[in-house]
């Protein structure tokens, strides 16, 4: 266990088993993440990565197998309680609220932030106005921070699909998450949106998140990020460590590139 | 939200101000039903727009209104101005019932089970004899005590004003809701169950306070309704009502508050016109229904009614142009 | 006993008529996820075209139930190619809607056209009843239901052995690849539409030959239908047929057994516990992937 600031993991992640059917999707995998870190989670298409994704985050109930966030055993909680403890995820297919505006998308995101008691929904105090500016002032500033502020009033369904991504995680962020999740942020950017959104995730962790788990298939992006780096292949973990040791680890481009003819 | 705010602060000061201008009586009770059907509009709307589903029983919450202000009254004397706010709790709470079995549904499952809840309240209603007197109804509920020796005249212009009263209260309520988090999250779900999910807001949760005060507003709109006719039978359960307020709804257009509010009035006047032709009314209806959905899917003012938050703060980023 | 026996006996003479009716329905949505709510009416349809037929036209029982089908069939067809084909890729709502505004201009406008009295359908047999051991049913009952289950049989085949059958099942799979591979989707659903349509509208004459043809009958229909859908699993043949048999047996039982007035709410309630339950029905799986 790889962790750099000495204190036990943020995320733990015990011996998941998912099958579906008759068919094992993931297969005895464990890991942990620890606070100030950002770690890549690659391999193949079909990996199980997005499956781990769902075991970690409450939308699978893992078949076997265990996850701690904090201490506490978060294991098949609802997605929801998950998220108000403070993982929150991005997803594969974006999702975002596609009839409302950017702003509106991320001001929407800071549920969380602005609670509110049943009376306050109907009766607001003084203290609701306030809360209210403040989360909107926060959205504004997120948005700006992940670098869609010249779009802020565009319709979610009029982004185009790297600015859809960049939403996505703006709306994830409005939800102050300690461990941020996301599935492939980086598809379909460019190899210099690319770049720019690595600069981005890497000042979020410290002041606006603990941690960083980042499910990607761009390498120069997650090799570029990442403190360290895990590889599935098969529903199984290959291997694990820092992004060098991974580069040059045989087995990892066996997996994604076949084995060279004898 | 200003448009919003300040249109609504403007059809209210109109509405105020309607019966001093008005004295002729079949032009005040098309207004009392105006006001009626904007209250079923704005609650059905509510589980259109921010449960994101289609009710077709809503009729139930309406006709649990209109009995429980009327066993009240018959049964335990009460009067009118606790027997309205008492029928949009007990509609509340039937919500809440009714809820816990229709939301966990989606689609045409979620359209059916409420389908069937109010026709069990209407056939329990139509047999249950010796508590809802079965197809005779409940007559003679009782009438506010100031109008005890009024002239009709003056009887319709008080009830306006308790339906404005009414109306106003329900609209408010819509409102407050629409603007807070809560309805923030309702929209959340309505839009992505994933995304709702991972913000922390709970599906259940958000999609089951929207339905509770659909149910509430339209028991309210039950009382009144009660009160007004005098009178509630089974009928009160009939189909027509659904019919009535699905045109009001999709008309007005979807998910706003304003929309609603138009189409209660289109629609009023519309079953007016059409009364010569009783016969043919609901024919036309179904008719219209298809129109709307075949030429007019965001109804009359779904554009216009839309309006989109905007950001004007002070914060370091470029301020958004237009007003909200 | 015998009187259970008798009540079970006429439970599955009135669920068979359920099955077929309720079938219309889920090959509709099965096939096209459309959810029709304008079933009841289509059934009602074939009720009072069969008493034009029949008592008015003075026709053949079996020359006029071809007639209704035919005729049924081309509306069906019709319905689908000029309404539901606009709102096709619109999601699920807008046919939902639309088609709740074709049930409402249908049941009223019939209603307007033949006013509020049933209509009995001359059937093919003399009335007369017929001792199964201790059960009695009229001649009528056997014929009709044995019609009932030959129109079931002849769906089922249509569905499994012909080309068009096949043409359905793809492009309910997959629409693009359907038509990627030369089948004219559009013709598809018009088609599928229209079976279901001709499934309800015999239904409804059967029926209406039994009991009377109503122009109000519609929406009781329609919920009864969902109802045996709900219960059997919406798109499965099977369970259209069981649900519509297990729908009777419960009502029959009740009626004979508990009281006669509040049958129609056993199907409700049925349903809300079902659903409760198993919020996709009993016979279906659904999954939902992140």
């Amino acid at each position: 266990m790889n962790n750099p600031t000495g204190t036990a993991p943020l995320l733990r992640a015990e011996g998941l088993n998912m099958v579906f059917g008759g068919i094992t999707a993931v297969r005895d995998l464990s890991f942990d993440i620890g606070g100030g870190e950002i770690v890549g989670l690659i391999g193949p298409n079909g990996a199980g990565k997005t499956t781990c994704f769902n075991m970690l985050t409450g939308f699978y109930r893992p078949t076997e197998g265990r996850v701690f966030f904090q201490g506490r055993d978060i294991t098949g909680l609802k997605p929801y309680a998950i998220a108000r403890m403070g993982v929150v995820r991005s997803f594969q297919k974006t999702n975002v609220m596609k009839n409302l505006n950017v702003f509106e998308n991320v001001l929407t995101g800071h549920f969380l932030a602005a609670r509110q008691s049943l009376l306050d929904t109907f009766l607001p105090r003084g203290h609701v106005a306030r809360t209210e500016r403040a989360v909107r002032d926060s959205a504004a500033e997120i948005i700006a921070a992940i670098g869609l502020a010249k779009r802020m009033d565009a319709p979610a369904a009029l982004l185009s699909c790297g600015e859809l991504r960049l939403l996505e995680v703006a709306v994830a962020l409005a939800a102050r998450p300690r461990l941020l999740m996301l599935d492939e942020p980086a598809a379909g950017l460019n190899s210099h949106e690319a770049t720019e959104f690595g600069e981005v995730l890497k000042t979020l962790v410290g002041p606006h998140v603990q941690s960083l788990l980042l499910v990607e298939h761009n390498m120069s992006l997650v090799m570029g990020v990442s403190h360290r780096v895990i590889v599935m292949n098969f529903g199984e973990k290959l291997a694990e460590g820092l992004p060098s040791e991974i580069l040059a680890n045989r087995d990892v481009v066996e997996a994604y590139l076949g084995k060279a003819a004898e | 939200m200003r448009f919003e705010r300040n249109s609504l602060s403007a059809i209210l000061a109109v509405a105020c101000l309607f019966p001093l201008l008005v004295s002729d009586q079949y032009i005040l009770h098309l207004a009392i039903m105006v006001l009626f059907y904007a209250v079923l509009a704005t609650s059905l709307n509510l589980i259109v727009g921010y449960v994101g589903e289609f009710s077709l029983g809503h009729t139930a919450f309406l006709g649990i209104g209109a009995y429980a202000a009327a066993l009240l009254s018959l049964h335990l004397g009460l009067p009118i101005y606790l027997t309205i706010p008492l029928a949009g709790l007990i509609a509340a709470v039937f919500g809440y019932l009714i809820g816990l079995v229709t939301l966990k549904l989606e689609g045409p499952y979620f359209v059916i089970v409420t389908l069937a809840f109010a026709e069990v309240l209407r056939l329990i209603a139509n047999n249950w004899i010796g508590f809802t007197n079965g197809p005779m109804g409940l007559a003679g509920v009782s009438q506010p005590a100031i109008l005890s020796n009024a002239t009709p005249l003056a009887t319709k212009q008080v009830y306006y004003a308790i339906g404005l009263l009414v109306a106003a209260f329900a609209l408010y309520l819509a409102y407050r809701f629409v603007h807070s988090n809560a309805g923030r999250a309702a929209v959340a779900v309505r839009e992505s169950r994933y995304v709702a999910q991972s913000i922390g807001v709970s599906p259940f949760g958000a999609a089951m306070l929207a339905f509770i005060l659909s149910a509430g507003l339209a028991g309210l709109a039950g009382g009144f309704y009660a009160h007004y006719i005098s009178f509630v039978g089974p009928d009160v359960f009939q189909f027509a009502f659904m019919a009535s307020m699905i045109i009001m709804v999709l008309m007005g257009g979807k998910g706003t508050l304003l929309g609603p509010l138009a189409g209660a009035l289109i629609v009023t006047l519309l079953e007016e016109y059409l009364r010569e032709v009783q016969l043919l009314r609901l024919t036309i209806f179904g008719l219209i229904v298809m129109a709307v959905v075949l030429f007019l899917p965001r109804g009359l003012l779904g554009s216009l009614a839309r309006r989109r938050e905007t950001y004007s703060g002070t914060t370091s980023t470029k301020p958004a142009g237009g007003a909200a | 006993m015998e009187l259970f026996l008798q009540f079970v006996a006429n439970g599955l003479v009135t669920g068979a008529f359920y099955a077929l009716s309720a079938l219309g329905l889920t090959l509709i949505f099965g096939l096209m996820r459309v959810v029709n709510f304008a079933h009841g009416e289509l059934y009602m349809l074939g009720g009072v075209l069969g008493w034009f037929m029949t008592t008015y036209l003075g026709l053949n029982f079996f020359l006029g139930l071809a007639l209704v089908a035919v005729i049924m069939g081309g509306f069906g067809w019709l319905v689908d190619r000029l309404l539901i084909e606009r709102v096709r890729d619109q999601g699920e709502e807008p046919g939902v809607l639309l088609t709740i505004g074709l049930s409402i201009f249908l049941a009223n406008a019939t209603l307007f056209v033949i006013g509020p009295t049933p209509l009995k359908v001359q059937g093919a047999l003399a009335d007369g009843p017929i001792f199964l051991g201790p059960i009695i049913l009229t001649k009528m009952r056997l014929l009709a239901v044995a019609l009932c289950i030959l129109l079931i049989l002849a769906a089922h085949l249509l569905i499994r052995r012909t080309r068009l059958g096949r043409a359905m099942r793809a492009t309910f799979q997959d629409p693009m690849a359907a038509r990627l591979s030369g089948i004219r989707i559009e013709r598809v659903y018009a088609a599928t539409f229209a079976l279901g349509t001709v499934l309800a509208a015999s239904a409804g004459m059967l029926l209406g030959s039994i009991y009377s043809a109503q122009a109000s009958i519609g929406g009781l229909i329609s919920l009864k239908a969902f109802v045996v859908v709900i219960l059997g699993g919406m798109g499965s043949f099977g369970g259209a047929i069981l649900g519509g048999l297990m729908l009777g047996v419960a009502e029959a039982l009740w009626g004979g057994y508990v009281a006669t007035g509040m049958v129609d709410i056993i199907g409700f309630v049925l349903v809300i516990i079902v659903l409760l339950a198993r919020p996709q029905g009993l016979f279906s799986s659904r999954t939902e992937r992140a």
